[in-house]
C-alpha cells in the first residue's frame, strides 16, 4: 500500500473582515486519495479557509500549503475548484465556456474538446453543447460547473458545495463520479453543510464553527469521542415530563433524547415505563454525526 | 505573467464581444455619429460667427490689403484697408487684429484673396470670415458694375487661399497635414474610449454578476485576466473604430476632393503620429484601468454604467469646448485641460500640433499623463481584488481606505 502524503496543509490559519473574525487559528490536513470532509454552517469559514488555500485571499496568519508548497501559479494546473459563489458566462455557449476554461488550465483545443464530449455524455449534456448557458436549467448549469472543475485531471479537487441544485438522479450522478475520481488517486476536499452527504462519501472530516475547529478525524473516530447518550425510542402513549434530558425531540410515538452526563439510560426508561407508556424500541446510541453537529457547530453558534 | 493565458483571455473576450447584437448595431451606427459631428461642427460655426461678431463689436479689425486697387474700403466696419502686413504683423500676432486678407493683383480674374491668421486659428477660419468678406465686396462690386470680370465676380463664392503666421512674423501656405492627427486622434480617441469602456465595463460587471470571477481567479492570476481584457477588448474597440473610420474616411475623402484639400499620408508630420500613437496608447490605459476599477466595485453593471459616465463625459469634455481652445491654445482653459488627467490626451495632442509648445511643455504633459496613468493601474488592481468578490454589494468607504 502507499504511503499517505499530505495534500492539504493548514496551520493556525486566521483571517478578519474588518472586526469579525472569519477563520480563527484553524489547523488540518488532507491526505492524498482521500475525500475530506469540510463541514459547517453558512458563514462558518468553509469558503474563506478555501480561497486562503487559492490565494484567491490573504490570509492574516498561518501557513497553507497545497502540495506542500504555498499556492503558486505552477499549482493552478494540479487543482480543479468548484467555488460556492459560482456562475458561467450566460451568454456564451457550454462548448465555448468548457473550451475557455480549460484552454486557461493549459490544455490545447483539441484536448479540451475530446475530453469535454466525454463528460457531457457522462453527464447527459451532449444534445445541450451548443446552447446557451442562459438556456440551461440550473442544475445543468452546475453539471457544466462540475465539469470545468474535472476537465484537466486534477489532482486535488475542492467543491464547494457541489451538490447545490442537483436533483437525486444527478446527486447520484455526481457521487459516482466522485467515487471514481477518488479510485483514480484523485484527493477532494468536499465542503458542505449538508451532513448526510459528508458521511456518506467522506473518509475523514474537520467540522468548524464560528471559525474554530470542532471535531476533526475519521466519522468514526469523532463518534466514539461522544458517549452512548443518546435513545432511540418508538412508543404509544403520552410521554411525561421526563429528568435528567439535556433535550428531547418528539415526533409523536418516536422520540429521540440526549441525556445529561453521568445519568444512566435506565434512568430514563424508569421514568417512561412510570407513566405507562408503552414502549416498543429503546436504543441507546452514539450521536449520528447530524447530532453531533447540532451539538458543537448549532449551539455553539 | 503567463502570455498563453493572456491570449486566451484577449481571444475569448474578443469572440464573444463581437458576437454581441450591441456590437453589431453600434458599428453599424456610424451615421448617426457622422451627423452629430455635422451637428457639433454647425453648432460650432455659429459659436465662431457670434464670436467674430463680438469682436467687432470690441473694435477688432480684419485687415484688408488691396493689391487689385478695385477697391475702396473705408476704416468703418469690421474691416481696415492697410498697405503692408509688415507694418501690422504685431497686431496679428497679439490677436488686435483678427485676419489680414490680401486682395491679390488678380483677383478680377482668379478671384485670389488669401487669408492670413494664427496657427491655432486656421481650423475653420476659411468658414468664418467667408460671410462678412463676400458681403463687403459684393456691396463694393455692386456699387459699380462697370466691366464683365467685376460682374462675374458678384456671383462669386468665395475660397480662400490660407497662410498662417507665427509668432515671429513668418507667413506661410497652412498645410492641411496639420491638421490630419489632431481630427483624426480626435475620433479615434472619442470613439474608442466611449465603445473599449463600456466593453471594459461590461466584461467585468458581468463577470461579478455571473460569479464567474471565482472560478477565473482560481485559474489565472488577476494581472493575466486584466491584461488579456484590456488587449481582447481593445482589440475589439480598434476593430469597430476602424470599420467606423474606414467608412468615414469615404465620406471626408470625398469631402477633400470637393474642397480642393491635397492630402498626402507621407506629408503629415512624424513627430505629429509619434505624439498622437502615444497618447491614443496612454489613454486608453487610463480609461480601461478606471473601467476595471469601477466595474470591480459596482455591484451590478447599471450601477457601473452610471458612475463610467461621469468619466466618459469629462474625457471628452474638450470637444464641446474645442473651439474656445483652439481660439486661445495657450490660456488658461486649455492649460488647465492639458494638465487635467482626464482631458490630458484629447488636449494634449491638439495643443501639440497647433500650439508650437516648449520642449519642457510637451514632456510635462506627458509626465502627468503617465503618472496618472500607474496611479489608475495601481488602483484598478486594488480596487479589482476587493471588490470582484464583492456580492451584490459595493464595498464601504473604510473597505476601500484599508485596500488603498
Amino acid at each position: 500500500m502507499s504511503e499517505k502524503k499530505v495534500v492539504i496543509e493548514v496551520r493556525n490559519f486566521s483571517k478578519s473582515f474588518g472586526k469579525q473574525k472569519a477563520v480563527n487559528q484553524l489547523s488540518f490536513e488532507v491526505q492524498s486519495g482521500e475525500i475530506f470532509g469540510f463541514l459547517g454552517r453558512n458563514g462558518a469559514g468553509k469558503t474563506t479557509t478555501i480561497r486562503a488555500l487559492l490565494n484567491i485571499m490573504e490570509p492574516d496568519e498561518g501557513q497553507l500549503k497545497v502540495f506542500g508548497e504555498r499556492f503558486h501559479d505552477e499549482l493552478m494546473q494540479r487543482i480543479g475548484y468548484l467555488p460556492e459563489e459560482r456562475g458561467l458566462y450566460t451568454r456564451a455557449t457550454v462548448m465555448d465556456t468548457v473550451m475557455y476554461l480549460g484552454r486557461l488550465r493549459g490544455l490545447s483545443r483539441s484536448e479540451v474538446r475530446s475530453r469535454t464530449k466525454v463528460l457531457l455524455e457522462r453527464f447527459e449534456l451532449t444534445e445541450h453543447q451548443n446552447k446557451k448557458i442562459q438556456n440551461l436549467s440550473s442544475g445543468m448549469q452546475q453539471k457544466v460547473q462540475i465539469i470545468q472543475a474535472i476537465l484537466h485531471r486534477p489532482e486535488l479537487l475542492i467543491l464547494d458545495e457541489p451538490f447545490r441544485g442537483l436533483d437525486p438522479i444527478n446527486r447520484q450522478m455526481v457521487f459516482d463520479t466522485l467515487d471514481e475520481l477518488k479510485n483514480e488517486g484523485v484527493t477532494i476536499l468536499f465542503s458542505s453543510h449538508q451532513i448526510q452527504e459528508i458521511e456518506d462519501i467522506c473518509d475523514r472530516v474537520i467540522m468548524i464553527s464560528n471559525g474554530t475547529s470542532k471535531a476533526y478525524g475519521s466519522v468514526t473516530e469523532i463518534k466514539s469521542q461522544f458517549e452512548p447518550r443518546y435513545i432511540h425510542l418508538n412508543y404509544e402513549g403520552d410521554l411525561p415530563h421526563l429528568n435528567h434530558v439535556e433535550h428531547l425531540r418528539d415526533h409523536g410515538n418516536q422520540a429521540e433524547i440526549c441525556f445529561k452526563e453521568g445519568v444512566k439510560p435506565n434512568q430514563i426508561l424508569e421514568q417512561i415505563l412510570a407513566a405507562n407508556v408503552q414502549v416498543e424500541l429503546f436504543q441507546v446510541s452514539r450521536p449520528s454525526l447530524h447530532e453531533i453537529f447540532l451539538e458543537l457547530c448549532v449551539e455553539a453558534a | 505573467m503567463s502570455w498563453g493565458k493572456v491570449f486566451v483571455v484577449a481571444e475569448f473576450e474578443l469572440i464573444q464581444t463581437a458576437r454581441r447584437l450591441g456590437f453589431i448595431t453600434m458599428t453599424l451606427m456610424l451615421p448617426l455619429f457622422i451627423v452629430f459631428i455635422f451637428f457639433l461642427s454647425h453648432k460650432s460655426a455659429t459659436y465662431a460667427r457670434s464670436k467674430l461678431e463680438t469682436q467687432f463689436k470690441q473694435g477688432k479689425k480684419i485687415l484688408i490689403e488691396d493689391r487689385s486697387g478695385q477697391f475702396q474700403f473705408s476704416a468703418d466696419g469690421p474691416f481696415k484697408a492697410v498697405d503692408n502686413i509688415q507694418n501690422h504683423q504685431k497686431n496679428l500676432i497679439s490677436g488686435e487684429s483678427i485676419g489680414y486678407l490680401i486682395i491679390q493683383t488678380d483677383y478680377l480674374k482668379t478671384s485670389h484673396i488669401d487669408l492670413i491668421v494664427l496657427k491655432n486659428k486656421a481650423l475653420g477660419a476659411s468658414q468664418t470670415f467667408k460671410d462678412p468678406t463676400t458681403k463687403i465686396l459684393r456691396q463694393k462690386l455692386l456699387a459699380d458694375v462697370k466691366g464683365k470680370e467685376r460682374r462675374e465676380r458678384i456671383f462669386d463664392t468665395l475660397k480662400f487661399k490660407l497662410h498662417i503666421i507665427d509668432q515671429s512674423g513668418e507667413v506661410q501656405a497652412f498645410d492641411y497635414h496639420q491638421m490630419v492627427v489632431p481630427v483624426l486622434f480626435l475620433v479615434i480617441f472619442i470613439l474608442s474610449v466611449t465603445t473599449a469602456s463600456t466593453f471594459l465595463l461590461q466584461s467585468v460587471s458581468e463577470e461579478k454578476e455571473n460569479r464567474t470571477i471565482e472560478i477565473l481567479l482560481s485559474t489565472v492570476r488577476d494581472a493575466e485576466l486584466i491584461t488579456g481584457k484590456v488587449i481582447g477588448l481593445g482589440t475589439a474597440a480598434l476593430i469597430q473604430v476602424g470599420i467606423w473610420i474606414g467608412l468615414a474616411a469615404l465620406g471626408l475623402g470625398a469631402i477633400a476632393q470637393r474642397l480642393q484639400i491635397p492630402l498626402e499620408i507621407s506629408r503629415i508630420p512624424t513627430d505629429h503620429i509619434v505624439v498622437g500613437v502615444l497618447s491614443l496608447l496612454i489613454g486608453f490605459m487610463i480609461f480601461a484601468a478606471i473601467m476595471i476599477g469601477i466595474g470591480a466595485l459596482a455591484p451590478n453593471y447599471k450601477d457601473a454604467q452610471q458612475y463610467s459616465s461621469i468619466f466618459v463625459i469629462g474625457s471628452i469634455l474638450p470637444l464641446y469646448v474645442m473651439q474656445i481652445i483652439l481660439e486661445d491654445i495657450h490660456g488658461s482653459l486649455a492649460v488647465f485641460l492639458y494638465y487635467f488627467p482626464l482631458t490630458s490626451p484629447l488636449v494634449l495632442v491638439t495643443r501639440f500640433c497647433l500650439g508650437n509648445l516648449e520642449t519642457w511643455e510637451v514632456l510635462m504633459g506627458f509626465g502627468v499623463l503617465l503618472l496618472f496613468t500607474f496611479l489608475s493601474i495601481f488602483l484598478a488592481a486594488r480596487f479589482f481584488r476587493l471588490g470582484c468578490l464583492m456580492y451584490n454589494r459595493r464595498p464601504s468607504w473604510n473597505e476601500i481606505k484599508r485596500a488603498l
